[in-house]
């Protein structure tokens, strides 16, 4: 039996409910039984992503370890010392399992219509089981130098990472996930356990179980797999260094084998703490699309006078020290669609935000917060998310519900300077 | 559930279920031959459609009305499915359940009428000429960006040449000439022959409250165009060149990238849904999963790559692999990739490897029911090869196939083309 207090979540708007918990081990855990599913799926793993270089070790020395690390520590633990491979294991139930390293976390994930018990062991038992050696680090060196060189011929990746590098100057979120073929040519066996050690212990992590699931049985396979397993004493202690507002440099342009060039533009934003950053993620899309989206003036302007052909595709970036927003588009005229963009952004600062606009993109993040129940592997990366920065889907809604147009303009009155705003351009080779 | 009616000649509306789903899927997909001559006509249409219609010409306005319906999002595509070309029209909304009390279902689906059936043409059923030409460049930016997406774009490469000589061949967007030589006239014309001749599969997947209105609509829609000669998918027997070719085009890239394909004409022709599964079985030991040959050898042991994997088109009888290497790796991933296919003809798997193969087959059937998106395909892939079976039939089908069933595939399959970008 655990230790934990169920928590049950009513998400009456919805008509849903999940449950969550802490696990005496640390781990915190959600579980979300879907009525009328086939599938199950299960989504586990650190607070660890490619921007945790340098933290703390035991004897309270801070370390440094190379780049794309943590996306290497991701390939790896998918093989055990018994020499079987977990795709295998998960094929004899038929699952489809995978794995993926962002800016802050490490997932580990699958989704099955048969023996979730079995693939839910399978899962905590590889990521809970690391085996490292000299010759399959040299191994997967090979594998991901190819990883890293297939994103080097992708224009969009190339695009995002230049604008990210062009906006930050010390910060690790301009590094590329992957890392380089030079910084992960320097990875060994016991980096990666220092890493392992650190990051992977039961109180940074995170497990979501969706879909065709029993509570009780992702606690009696938690109770197992995590028996014996202690919080970490006090938290992680990371060195993410301080990263003064203005921008690394206001242009980058690289030339690639396209046929349009593509463009990213760049607001470097105030940084708040982690959470508040998460939240106010849901207020910056909500006015990137009252500036930019399908429905906005600027894009009328752009696809009329043929400088854009389809809609901008509009991120924010945020995380632990980060916050950026970025208007992607495939134009002949970079630097006239930049101008524009920054001439809009002026135009409607100081009171020029339309309300009609921001009851219309409400209804967006609202629906977003719906559509996130059609699909078991959605959701479970949602509420892990949620539970890695101790929110839930309540507050998610409630925000949405409850938030004001001023929120927004605020937003906008305060941020989105042309001082602080890039431009990245994939121009064309050939 | 899934009962597929008939609403007029050639125009078919299926209702799949999905009364679990908080959203709504209706998708209008329109069938026809894949020519060179209207390849092009057909691929702009529905971005035309997709502009707005008379009741409101302006795409901006057009895109309010569908956010203030809570986002619903109507979507557009051209593919190909053998030499049939497939224009697709589709809304997916979320059901009026969750929204306040408003009324999203009704108005999503007349604005996908609207948008398909009363279109932004002047008094002599002309499409207004400043909206074609934006379509046009529309179509001709999709076409261009091709190129950035390298594996694709050597796939498409690869397939073309292996077809060449049949409309196989032909780019489901067509070309940057028969864009050029696209007219307002030509295309306005067009729409009217597509509307009346193309074969029509209507698929909905959501809640059954609005099936049945759903579906009446679409036949009143179409209530104009009954009566006439419609198009009528035909499985067919490609003659696809079986030497060998090989092509090589040289262009500024960090990783060489490598198609290799194979084909087997006679898989296309079949309704044998016996022969078709034992393909996919062995194209998922091939190259089709993580515990691929292609995967477990070329990438895990051999470490030559990080993406090496296989699929099939059972419309045409093809089967593809390809793998992204460092340009000096070439030769070898090439070897390695042919003689994995030796392997499969010649038996050189285990039992195991069989069971594991249908388990995750089984597996991802099951998990069809799960998504609207995948319904959809699901059942337009069955219209498109004519057997309208469920994925709950295909299961109970899995267990029939043997190892010497996958070995019997694997060897139909003659090597044709070699495609590599450096």
């Amino acid at each position: 039996m655990t230790n934990a207090e169920i928590k049950k979540i009513n998400v009456a708007h919805i008509n849903e409910e999940y449950f969550e918990f802490t696990h005496r081990s640390g781990l915190k855990v959600v579980v979300c039984p879907m009525k009328g599913y086939a599938t199950s799926c299960a989504f586990l793993g650190p607070s660890y992503g490619s921007i945790n270089n340098c933290f703390a070790v035991p004897n309270g020395e801070f370390v440094t370890v190379p780049e794309g690390i943590a996306h290497f520590l991701e390939h790896k633990l998918f093989e055990s010392e018994n020499g079987q491979d977990v795709f295998e294991l998960f094929a004899a139930t038929g699952a489809n399992a995978n794995a993926f390293t962002s800016f802050e976390k490490t997932r580990y994930h699958f989704s099955g219509t048969q023996e979730f018990h079995r693939n839910l062991e399978i899962l905590l038992n590889f990521v809970t089981s690391p085996y490292f050696s000299d010759e399959n680090v040299k191994k997967e060196q090979g594998i991901i130098t190819q990883e890293i060189k297939m994103y080097e011929d992708s224009p969009s990746w190339q695009v995002f990472f230049n604008a990210l590098r062009a906006m930050y100057i010390k910060h690790p979120v301009r590094i590329d996930t992957a890392g380089e073929v030079e910084s992960i040519s320097k990875i060994t066996k016991d980096l990666l356990y220092i890493c392992y050690n650190s990051y992977y212990s039961s109180s940074n992590m995170t497990l979501a179980a969706t879909g065709e699931v029993k509570l009780e049985e992702v606690l009696s396979v938690v109770d197992e797999l995590y028996d014996g397993k202690e919080p970490l004493p006090k938290p992680l202690e990371n060195f993410i260094p301080k990263e003064p507002l203005h921008v690394n440099e206001q242009i980058i342009r690289k030339s690639l084998p396209v046929s349009i060039p593509l463009v990213d533009i760049g607001f470097k934003e105030e940084s708040l703490t982690e959470s508040e950053n998460f939240l106010n993620r849901l207020k910056y899309d909500i006015l990137l699309n009252m500036l930019f989206g399908e429905t906005s003036e600027l894009f009328k302007k752009c696809y009329d006078d043929g400088i854009v052909t389809k809609p901008f595709e509009l991120q924010t970036v945020a995380g632990n020290g980060f916050v950026s927003l970025i208007i992607e588009s495939e134009t002949k005229n970079p630097e006239t669609l930049y101008q524009l963009v920054i001439d809009e952004v002026k135009k409607r600062q100081n009171g020029n935000l339309s309300q009609d606009d921001f009851q219309r993109f409400k209804k967006v993040a609202l629906a977003e917060q719906i559509r996130l129940w059609e699909d078991p592997v959605d959701l479970a990366s949602k509420l892990s998310d949620l539970a890695r920065l101790d929110f839930n889907l309540n507050d998610i809604l409630e925000l949405v519900i409850n938030l004001k147009f001023e929120d927004v303009e605020k937003l906008l009155d305060n941020g989105l300077k042309e001082e602080r705003s890039v431009l990245s351009v994939i121009d064309c080779l050939l | 559930m899934f009962l597929r009616e008939k609403l007029h000649e050639g125009v078919f509306f299926s209702n799949i279920g999905g009364d679990k789903f908080k959203s709504c899927l209706i998708l209008v997909n329109f069938i026809t031959p894949l020519t060179e001559k209207n390849v092009c006509k057909n691929a702009v249409l529905p971005y035309m459609l997709r502009s707005g219609f008379k009741g409101c010409p302006d795409i901006i306005e057009f895109n309010k009305r569908l956010v203030d319906l809570y986002d619903a999002s109507i979507f557009v595509d051209s593919q190909r499915a053998g030499d049939n070309q497939v224009i697709s029209i589709g809304m997916e909304f979320i059901s009026d359940e969750f929204v306040f009390g408003e009324k999203v279902a009704e108005q999503a689906t007349k604005l996908l009428i609207s948008s398909i059936f009363d279109p932004v043409m002047d008094k002599n059923n002309l499409f207004d000429k400043p909206l074609f030409k934006k379509q046009q460049d529309v179509l001709r930016n999709i076409v261009l960006s091709k190129l950035n997406n390298k594996r694709a774009y050597v796939l498409n490469k690869c397939e073309e040449i292996a077809f060449e000589g049949t409309n196989c061949a032909i780019p489901p967007h067509g070309t940057l000439e028969g864009i050029e030589e696209l007219s307002a006239e030509g295309v306005s014309e067009n729409y009217f022959e597509f509307l009346e001749h193309a074969s029509v599969e209507i698929l909905y997947v959501g809640k059954q409250t609005n099936a049945e209105i759903t579906k009446e609509s679409f036949k009143i829609a179409f209530g104009n165009f009954k009566n006439k000669d419609r198009f009528e998918i035909a499985l067919k027997t490609f003659n696809f060149r079986r030497q060998l070719k090989e092509k090589t085009q040289e262009m500024e890239v960090a990783q060489a990238k490598l198609a290799i394909l194979f084909v087997n004409s006679a898989l296309g022709s079949t309704r044998d849904e016996r022969s078709k599964l034992a393909t996919q079985l062995m194209v998922t030991i091939y190259g089709g999963s993580p515990i691929s040959k292609l995967f477990m050898n070329v990438r895990e042991k051999m470490s030559l790559c990080y993406s090496c994997s296989a699929g099939i088109d059972k419309i045409v009888g093809s089967l593809c692999a390809d793998a992204g290497i460092e340009e000096n790796n070439i030769t070898r991933a090439k070897e390695a990739i042919l003689s994995e296919l030796d392997a499969m003809k010649e038996g050189r798997f285990s039992d195991q490897d069989l069971i594991n193969a249908k388990q995750i087959l089984r597996d991802n059937l099951k998990s069809i029911s799960d998504s609207p998106k995948n319904l959809g395909t699901w059942y337009l892939d069955k219209a498109l090869d004519m057997t309208h079976t469920s994925p709950e039939q295909q299961i109970e089908l899995l267990d029939q196939i043997s190892k010497e069933d996958l070995i019997r595939q694997a060897k139909n399959f003659e090597l044709t083309t070699i495609y590599t970008l450096k």
